[in-house]
């Protein structure tokens, strides 16, 4: 009897521990660079974060003027061997893609992408792989070639066990009626270039909450269980003649403080002064730069705004993009604090 | 007259060659392309230069991997050529160097049996014979090397395959090539199994055996110019700059691109500077001058580059460098794009919306250049100062200082050595001249018509003709003449849709006047010769009568000469059962044409003022008219010239664009007159079936006007009815409750599926 009522007890108490573990979300981050080769603190940051699934960025999709025809383009290069147990093969695919192709011919276009996946993927012969996602920012001149594409795939995906995803923008959210449901399993709210990043005047146009809170309003209802992606990127946007001509990954605020090639126009904007060069780029004098970059707080915010408007369990919360830079800008504990900002939430 | 036919059919055609570029703007995705002037030929700078067609690409040249495949093959193909002293036909070499691997092994057959023989194709080809007679045994060798270092170090022709390349075996073919090339007598061919070799070792990754094959081999090479060196510099450098070496590597990328057409392309994509400190230590790295400058031109090649700093530099470094004058045009180039004929393009609005031009710092820019090209002009150091001295005038001009242009163009008018640069000149003074013209009289007009039948360089250069229309209908329209600016770019069957006040009235005004100019009379005459004052009037009727200006309308009307006031091909006093905007209607009932119907409703609304005990009946035939004639009816082509299918649902408003038409097509959805009308038949009719009949008129009117508004929402299913919004379903109720007893009610529950759902 005395066994069978701590039974009891042990039994209540991971029924209880499963149900509390169940609403967090898991945390995932995007790999988006073109050689995957994790630095030992970037291991070592997956670990701690307890990360079990990558979404690795295997390759882009551009239309070929002269072939006319979609090609793969910056394919990933593979050093690394300790991976996270899960990868999602992650596919960019430009939006003109859609819009040239003709609808004959996306069957083939279709079994391409699959064969090259696979290719790829044997190259990680360690990992876990269920889940696909397609990233495109289709429009709605693309709409109908891009929707029978993830169909087809959808399908073929099917076959294997596998389910697709795709990468779903706050105003694709907010009006689905115009912008279509994509025929997938899954999507990824992608909250981040929320902002017009081709105007000078544009604070920050990769997270702004006053902006993500035009498009999220509580118990959003949206056809597909819709995981979240969360900036946490910087980058400097550079402006030359008024016209927003580069960015400039990574840039931050030190490597602007030389006072003999740039003024500080305010907390953010820079002029340079003299001709230089900044990663690679040559700057001349007058050309602007506006930094870019996402604080711990505007992401709390954001995070708070997003559990509102989709509560949901089983989420993934994915972070773009991992690197060296994020690893120090961006601690565990702030990382953690955010997943927490959702798991609060059932 | 023929010339004013002609000169009329000038004017139409440029009308129509612009028209079309417009097409997206109606159906498929807008891709506005900017739309301007050029008038500086770029072959003034292309003088045999490598660098030309690199530099002159500019925005709209797309560089592909195909064309760099192609320069690179014929430039090997011309190298083969050569070592056997031009004696064979290049595509011979061809088929032999790029072909199937197949025929080459043929080759080595043939050429190591006496009794084997080449096929019939390959004993046809000169080149293929002449290694198998003179047994050219390290050539063939190396061919079949060559074929199999290919699947390694080419691209997939299916893009979708990754790169076929087995590290293992690559490092095998590096043994065996090295192996062969220490027993080779040519040195043509020592230097291929190099090149092999350091791409073989280059593209498996293996950098420091790249390099390490650079060294050891090159030295064993007996001087021979190639082409090869410098694509072996280009492989060196790729591999220095994977090693870590990145300002070794850019410098030799400089070289590579300074000496190699087939690889600049690509060795200006590989050139990455970093810093400011690798930069200098790059120009330390440079041996001459020429060197140093190429560095400059290659920071000023850069897509949104701020050239001139570096044009200053590689002037003081080597002022007869190639790349000046090449700079130098494609500054000009854009330079164009922000200043030459801005005030009247008539795409200026487009062009600063999609692309942000004129830039922002255009002046600056402007200045900044000019002031370094009279420099470059007055010291003659430059290979061809004379070239900088019309610069100079062009660019005085795109400053708008039209008097010193004009200064400079007069003072080397004598110092242009050849034709090529005088027409230049020319082409630049006729620019001048045309922008110089302003207020423009008879007699100016008499000067441009000269300029357009007589200037050979006008008709050379298409750009005049976009550059005289523009001008002139910016000029017109500055002088109060909308109308003569409308025609200088489009037909008159374009302002049909939508008639604009001032540019009718204008053209009204020249076509009546009996002393009107030459000018003028090509302008208000039709193709066949004849005059548009008819047409004009027409549109001007039609358009005061969509005013709500009827006796306006039919005063206009009445100036057209009877028989040119149209055929009778309308009723819109007819009543029919259903709407129906394209039923045929008998001709014996079609009796009115345009004046005749407003005759005819003055008439009516006369009798519907004056005969009250039938003034129902006139009432509810007005009604009816104003039905018809509207976009619903079948006479809308009464009170309209064009009509779209299409443009009636959720209507922001009446005007909707088109590609052929620039003020849009203006459909005539107003039934705010038919229905008042209707209503009045309610306010006085005795006869039960008229007021229900006009009930019914009235319902259908809002029905339309529904859907026909902006808060239209479309039903979600097919087959289904619009969810008609309570204030528009009065009628519909009204003619349940008030007008059940009717036979007109019975028909229409008969009739009508509809009409239950909205009587509800």
């Amino acid at each position: 009897m005395r066994l069978s009522i701590y039974l009891f007890f042990i039994v209540c108490f991971f029924s209880c521990e499963k149900n509390s573990e169940s609403t967090t979300p898991e945390i995932a981050f995007y790999h988006w660079k073109n050689e995957i080769n994790l630095t030992a603190a970037e291991s070592r940051y997956l670990q701690d974060l307890e990360v079990q699934k990558l979404y690795l960025h295997f390759f882009d999709v551009d239309w070929d003027v002269d072939r006319q025809e979609p090609v793969p383009v910056s394919e990933i290069n593979i050093s690394s061997s300790n991976l996270p147990s899960t990868i999602v093969p992650t596919i960019f695919i430009t939006n003109r893609t859609f819009l040239k192709i003709k609808k004959n011919n996306i069957l083939s276009f279709v079994d391409n992408l699959f064969l090259k996946i696979e290719t790829i993927q044997k190259k990680f012969p360690e990992t876990h792989i269920s889940e696909i996602q397609i990233d495109c920012d289709w429009s709605q001149k693309s709409k109908e070639n891009y929707f029978y594409f993830l169909d087809i795939l959808k399908n073929k995906l099917k076959i294997e066990n596998k389910i697709l995803s795709v990468t779903i923008r706050l105003h694709q959210l907010k009006y689905p009626e115009k912008t279509g449901i994509p025929p997938s399993d899954r999507g990824a709210l992608m909250c981040y270039n929320v902002g017009d990043l081709q105007k000078w005047e544009t604070n920050n146009s990769i997270l702004d909450d006053k902006i993500t809170s035009t498009y999220l309003k509580n118990n959003m209802q949206y056809p597909l269980p819709l995981d979240i992606a969360l900036p946490v990127f910087r980058w400097g946007v550079l402006f030359r003649d008024g016209e927003m001509i580069k960015l400039i990954n990574q840039l931050s605020p030190s490597e602007l403080a030389d006072q003999k090639f740039y003024t500080k126009k305010n907390t953010n904007r820079y002029i340079v002064q003299q001709s230089t060069y900044l990663h690679g780029h040559y700057l001349y004098p007058d050309d602007h730069i506006r930094l870019e970059s996402v604080s711990p707080r505007t992401l709390e915010i954001v995070s708070q705004q997003l559990k509102y408007a989709l509560p949901s369990n089983n989420q993934t919360l994915i972070f773009y993009h991992l690197d060296s830079l994020t690893v120090a800008k961006y601690p565990v504990t702030e990382i953690k604090k955010i997943q927490r900002i959702f798991g609060d939430v059932n | 007259m023929s010339s004013v036919i002609k000169i009329f059919s000038f004017f139409l055609i440029i009308a129509i060659v612009c028209i079309p570029n417009q097409i997206s703007k109606g159906c498929g995705p807008i891709i506005y392309e900017f739309k301007g002037f050029s008038f500086f030929d770029t072959d003034l700078v292309r003088t045999g230069s490598p660098f030309t067609d690199f530099f002159l690409r500019f925005d709209d040249f797309y560089h592909s991997y195909e064309i760099a495949d192609s320069v690179r093959n014929q430039s090997n193909i011309q190298e083969w050529n050569t070592i056997f002293c031009d004696a064979f036909y290049e595509k011979e070499i061809q088929d032999i160097v790029y072909g199937n691997i197949e025929n080459i092994k043929a080759i080595q057959r043939a050429s190591e049996k006496k009794k084997t023989k080449l096929g019939l194709r390959l004993n046809r080809n000169s080149f293929a014979r002449h290694l198998v007679d003179y047994k050219c045994t390290e050539t063939i060798d190396y061919l079949l090397f060559a074929k199999n270092c290919e699947p390694h170090v080419t691209r997939n022709v299916n893009a979708w395959d990754g790169p076929k390349r087995d590290p293992v075996a690559m490092k095998a073919l590096i043994y065996e090539g090295e192996r062969v090339f220490l027993k080779l007598k040519s040195n043509n061919i020592k230097l291929r199994y190099a090149y092999q070799l350091i791409r073989l070792a280059h593209y498996a990754g293996d950098y420091n055996m790249a390099l390490d094959l650079h060294d050891r081999l090159l030295p064993r090479i007996d001087p021979v110019e190639s082409i090869l060196h410098d694509w072996i510099l280009a492989h060196k450098a790729g591999a220095l700059s994977r090693s870590g070496q990145r300002v070794e590597a850019a410098y030799l990328f400089s070289l590579v691109f300074d000496r190699s057409p087939s690889k600049r392309e690509a060795a200006f994509q590989s050139f990455s500077i970093r810093n400011e400190k690798e930069w200098q230590a790059c120009m330390l790295l440079c041996q001459s001058n020429h060197e140093r400058a190429t560095l400059h031109a290659m920071r000023a090649s850069e897509d949104h580059s701020k050239p001139v700093n570096d044009m200053r530099a590689i002037y003081t470094l080597d002022p007869q460098n190639d790349n000046l004058e090449l700079l130098l045009a494609k500054e000009i180039k854009k330079l164009e794009k922000d200043f030459l004929g801005t005030e009247f393009n008539r795409h200026r609005k487009d062009n600063a919306k999609f692309h942000k031009i004129p830039r922002k710092q255009a002046t600056a820019n402007l200045i900044d250049l000019t002031q370094f090209v009279i420099k470059a002009g007055k010291e003659k150091k430059v290979r061809r100062p004379e070239l900088w001295r019309l610069a100079e005038g062009y660019l005085l001009y795109l400053s708008n200082d039209l008097y010193a242009a004009d200064q400079v163009f007069k003072d080397i008018k004598k110092i242009l050595p050849n034709e090529k640069l005088q027409e230049q000149l020319a082409v630049f003074r006729l620019v001048l001249k045309i922008t110089n013209y302003q207020e423009i009289d008879e007699a100016k007009e008499q000067e441009i018509v000269q300029i357009i039948k007589k200037n050979d360089l006008y008709e050379k250069y298409p750009e005049f003709e976009k550059f005289v229309n523009d001008k002139l209908a910016y000029e017109y329209l500055q002088a109060g003449h909308a109308g003569k600016a409308y025609r200088m770019h489009h037909t008159l069957e374009a302002i049909k849709p939508n008639p604009q006040a001032n540019i009718i009235d204008d053209l009204i005004e020249i076509a009546l006047d009996p002393e009107k100019s030459k000018f003028d009379k090509i302008l208000t005459t039709n193709k066949d010769g004849t005059e548009i004052t008819d047409d004009l009037l027409d549109i001007k009727g039609v358009m005061l009568w969509n005013k709500g200006e009827a006796a306006a309308a039919l005063e206009t009307f009445k100036q057209i000469p009877v028989a040119q006031r149209g055929e009778n091909r309308f009723n819109p006093f007819i009543e029919r059962a259903k709407i129906c905007v394209h039923c045929i209607q008998p001709d014996s009932l079609l009796i009115y044409n345009r004046p005749g119907i407003l005759e005819h409703i003055f008439e009516l609304e006369f009798q519907a003022n004056s005969d009250y005990s039938n003034s129902a009946k006139y009432f509810y035939q007005l009604g009816l008219a104003y039905f018809n004639l509207s976009y619903f009816g079948p006479s809308w082509n009464a009170m309209d010239f064009f009509r779209s299918g299409n443009n009636w649902r959720s209507a922001k408003s009446d005007t909707f664009e088109h590609w052929y038409f620039p003020f849009g097509n203006k459909e005539n959805h107003d039934l705010s007159k038919a229905k008042s009308y209707f209503e009045k038949v309610l306010e006085v009719s005795k006869d039960r079936e008229r007021s229900a009949r006009a009930t019914f008129w009235l319902a259908r009117c809002d029905w339309l006007n529904y859907v026909t508004s902006s808060g239209y929402k479309r039903p979600s299913g097919y087959n289904q009815l619009p969810n008609l919004p309570p204030e528009y379903r009065i009628y519909y109720q009204q003619l349940a409750s008030d007008y059940a007893e009717t036979d007109f009610y019975e028909w229409v529950i008969r009739e009508c599926n509809y009409f239950q759902v909205y009587a509800r």
